[in-house]
């Protein structure tokens, strides 16, 4: 690695992929895409700045192709928990890939993806239940975003009519110190807080903090638990 | 022995059938019911129908009580997956694993593992009677 700059060797395909892939080519990274599919292979390389190989990345021929050796990280995210766990596997093996990452679609398979050696697992499934859990045991609150692992909750609410913070100033509350407020949309007004913001009823507020935090941050606010 | 046959295609099929009738108890899984019908007369084992991917399929088929486990699904990447997940998941030391395609053979390198690829197997055979008609010839 030189300077944080990353080859990054993406197998697989779908929304997930294209927005990733994105996102790592703004950080400056360089990309090669592995992609089974005719049509999304030549969409990926008109699209994004990355060398793209069409072809099935289970034939070590194809993860040569795609100058794996090279490869500072292999992550793979086809739908098929068995393809996942073979490619980094063979990209380790075959390539002396030194980090991958892999999508775990069936919960049950996380154990085996560690046991096996995958230093990364993406378990959706995990994900969205966390997520859907977190959304119905908070009333008025929003869990938009969990960032890096579930270290970073992007959570929103609202403030009820009836808050006791409704008219205090933020810098009055005793926020935890891992916790941050962002924007506040007050109407069709968006609010970028300061310390003498007030508090109003029904203001939709963003709170970025860590998971466990989380519900200290709402409680202070005055929104709902 | 008490033997699991993963996959009842042409191999686990005619397996199941000689194995039965060599007194082993089999139990032989696919997904797919209708390919039991390629199982012969001499099959007296136990059929399940099921998702080998799947936990709950693996343990009704008594995967922790074999003593030989035997991997022949049509596609090299689910028999490795199943293979590891028999390996480390179940701690099973008795395996074999038909796998199709020869540059696969060093992902299962393990002393728990017999790989038996078709592709080697036929071509070492043609290679020994070309050996011989060789030797005769001389």
């Amino acid at each position: 690695m030189n300077g944080g700059k990353m080859q990054i060797n993406l197998v697989g395909g779908g929304k997930l992929l294209y927005h990733l892939a994105k996102k790592l080519i703004s950080q400056g990274h360089d990309l090669v895409i592995i992609n089974k599919n005719e049509e999304y292979s030549q969409y990926f390389a008109r699209n994004l700045k990355a060398k793209v190989i069409k072809g099935d990345a289970t034939d070590p021929i194809i993860l040569e192709d795609a100058n794996t050796y090279k490869a500072d990280i292999l992550i793979s995210l086809i739908q098929k928990d068995y393809e996942n766990l073979f490619i980094c596997k063979m990209s380790k093996i075959y390539f002396g890939v030194d980090k991958t990452a892999a999508l775990v679609n069936n919960p049950d398979n996380e154990d085996l993806f560690q046991n096996l050696g995958v230093e990364v697992i993406f378990n959706i499934t995990h994900y969205l239940s966390s997520l859907i859990e977190r959304n119905i045991l908070i009333e008025d609150i929003k869990n938009i975003l969990t960032l890096d692992e579930g270290d970073v909750s992007i959570t929103q609410i609202i403030i009820p009519d009836d808050a006791v913070t409704i008219g205090t100033e933020i810098k009055d509350l005793d926020f935890p110190q891992n916790s941050m407020i962002g924007p506040i949309i007050r109407g069709n007004e968006i609010i970028i807080p300061k310390g003498k913001t007030k508090i109003k009823a029904k203001d939709k507020i963003l709170i970025l903090s860590l998971p466990e935090d989380q519900s200290e941050s709402i409680k202070i606010l005055g929104g709902n638990i | 022995m008490f033997i699991l046959i993963i996959g009842c295609g042409r191999t686990g099929s005619k397996l199941a059938g000689i194995l039965s009738k060599k007194q082993h108890d089999i139990v032989i899984l696919d997904k797919d019911s209708k390919k039991f019908r390629k199982l012969s007369v001499e099959f007296s084992g136990f059929k399940i129908e099921g998702d080998a991917l799947e936990y709950d399929v693996l343990l009704k088929s008594k995967i922790k009580e074999v003593d030989l486990l035997i991997i022949t699904t049509g596609n090299d990447q689910i028999n490795y997956f199943l293979s590891q997940l028999a390996l480390k998941q179940f701690e099973i030391d008795n395996i074999f694993v038909r796998i199709k395609d020869p540059a696969k053979n060093k992902m299962f390198v393990n002393k728990s593992i017999k790989v038996i690829n078709p592709l080697d197997l036929l071509t070492e055979r043609i290679m020994e009677e070309i050996y011989e008609r060789g030797k005769n010839a001389n």
